[in-house]
């Protein structure tokens, strides 16, 4: 429901879909952790798939916002052009409560977007905000960008 | 010409290398028997471990089941090494077997170890006491008349029991039956579960817990299993907690048996119950909550998919759950949990189950996770 409302608003003020993160860096653990057990529960693993998929929507030039069932993820990316290098600087959230941080190379071309950088997660939850347990992991996401969505 | 670039370079040679093979000393000690091979005298801790089972259970190792030993003649020179592509694949073999083999968890038998005989069965209670296995679990509801038996469900599990006339079980509802009534007119076990089509099919009358209890005391105390007893409380279909932990620990500590039962159960109240009536028998019971809880029969499904949404969004916390509950451990749901919640619990948790998991495949994936236990319908595996 959050979800749906944050999606409403943004359309509402000139948010568009910048990238879908198939793999997405937040909560980031999919590759390490859900794809050893596809053999073994490919129903969960695929579902742990979904709900880790993050559209991300973009405003101006730099900002985004990443929403997936799994978090909710605002950002900074600086970028050399349409195509190309760029950084990324993001805020993974769990229903709003920051969990971790993240710093990645960006790149894209054409409908390809990926990035490769470290981020630092924590459990977090809005029972323990806490982030003694700050546990510091590189990341890599690939997305899809929409034709000209950022144009 | 690549052996002098290596030269120059000041790394050895292949030369270099063979000449050191020649001069190294030849060890030829025989070595013993590996420790934690199966057949490995099992040894029970009398004591809350400190960190869970790791280190009390000597059988849990299957490094055998993969590892094999060859014996090279020793001459007076040794072939150097050929990196071809057999020895790459062969050793990314090796790296793969060894990976997948690698057991670092123990092993809970679920439910007496489901995937041999009927849950909960005098078959399960005979044949897991026989096995080796380090843990057995079983679960217990209270009667009518309060006599603890052996059953997964508050009411007859119309799936697995049938009528003395074999007719098939309607609602028959434990806190509703005298034991008696069950002991005459139910059978359970006679029907072949189709979540274990390779257990044996054995009807038989629902054991009391005191057959088990039995069954134990006829143990030698250094060869009898940890049980764990999952507490089956169900408000409004049960009895009270406090009934529930008086009826299974006293007869408990009217027994010879001197560890008592590991109390699993999914209310933080029903593992209170249990604390304080081993407290005032003088007993120090150890506490497992099961984390999520799910309903104990329809909308698992619905109830699962809330529970992971409300996970992953940090709004349910097992490290909160088991904080909140005074629990010592926590039985992780393998649905619901992620890898995340298993390494954070670990860290507040004696100890850390995970299960129940049944398959081959997902028994070993767990078995890769910060778990102390894996709770699994066949241990052996």
């Amino acid at each position: 429901m959050m979800h749906a409302a944050l999606f409403s608003i943004a359309a509402s003020s000139g948010l568009q879909l910048d990238r879908v993160e198939v793999i997405a860096d937040d909560p980031g653990t999919y590759l390490t952790d859900e794809v050893p057990l596809l053999a073994a529960r490919p129903g969960g693993t695929l579902l742990r798939g979904v709900a880790q998929v993050q559209p991300v929507l973009g405003w101006g030039e730099h900002f985004t916002l990443g929403l997936s069932l799994s978090s909710i993820t605002p950002g900074l990316e600086v970028s050399t052009g349409t195509d190309g290098l760029g950084l990324l600087v993001a805020m993974p959230t769990r229903l709003g409560l920051p969990s971790g941080a993240l710093i990645a190379a960006t790149w894209r071309r054409g409908p390809l977007w990926a990035d490769i950088g470290m981020r630092a997660a924590s459990g977090a939850t809005w029972h323990a905000p806490q982030y003694s347990d700050l546990r510091v992991a590189p990341t890599v996401g690939i997305g899809w960008v929409p034709g000209g969505a950022r144009d | 010409m690549q052996q002098s670039l290596h030269r120059a370079l000041g790394y050895p040679t292949r030369d270099d290398w063979v000449d050191e093979v020649d001069r190294l000393p030849i060890d030829d000690e025989p070595t013993g028997p590996l420790p934690g091979a199966r057949g490995a005298r099992k040894t029970i801790s009398a004591s809350p471990p400190t960190r869970g089972f790791r280190g009390h259970h000597p059988h849990r190792s299957s490094l055998g089941r993969c590892a094999t030993v060859q014996e090279y003649p020793v001459g007076d020179h040794v072939p150097p090494p050929r990196l071809t592509p057999l020895t790459w694949t062969l050793a990314i073999g090796l790296v793969a077997c060894v990976s997948a083999c690698r057991r670092t968890s123990s092993r809970v038998a679920h439910r007496g170890g489901s995937a041999h005989w009927p849950e909960n069965s005098r078959s399960a209670v005979e044949g897991s006491l026989a096995s080796t296995w380090a843990a057995v679990g079983f679960d217990v509801f209270l009667t009518l008349d309060r006599v603890p038996v052996l059953h997964a469900q508050p009411f007859l599990d119309p799936a697995l029991c049938r009528t003395v006339g074999d007719r098939p079980v309607d609602e028959i509802w434990l806190l509703e039956t005298s034991f008696d009534a069950l002991f005459a007119g139910y059978r359970c076990g006679g029907v072949a579960d189709p979540r274990f089509p390779d257990a044996a099919v054995i009807e038989d009358t629902v054991v009391p817990l005191d057959e088990l209890i039995f069954a134990l005391e006829a143990i030698d105390p250094e060869d009898r299993p940890e049980i764990h007893l999952t507490a089956g409380f169900f408000p409004n279909v049960s009895h009270d907690p406090q009934t529930y932990a008086a009826e299974v620990l006293g007869r408990w500590a009217l027994s010879e048996l001197e560890t008592p039962p590991v109390i699993v159960a999914d209310l933080p109240l029903t593992l209170d119950a249990f604390r304080q009536d081993g407290h005032t028998r003088g007993m120090s019971v150890r506490t497992t909550l099961v984390w999520p809880r799910l309903p104990v029969a329809g909308g698992e499904t619905a109830a699962s998919l809330g529970h992971a949404l409300a996970i992953s969004m940090g709004v349910e916390d097992p490290v909160h759950a088991l904080d909140a509950s005074g629990a010592d451990g926590i039985r992780l749901s393998p649905a619901l949990a992620t890898r995340t919640d298993s390494r954070r619990v670990a860290e507040l948790a004696d100890y850390v189950e995970l299960g129940p998991v049944h398959r081959t495949a997902e028994i070993r994936g767990f078995s890769a996770w910060p778990v102390d236990a894996i709770v699994t319908s066949d241990p052996d595996q």
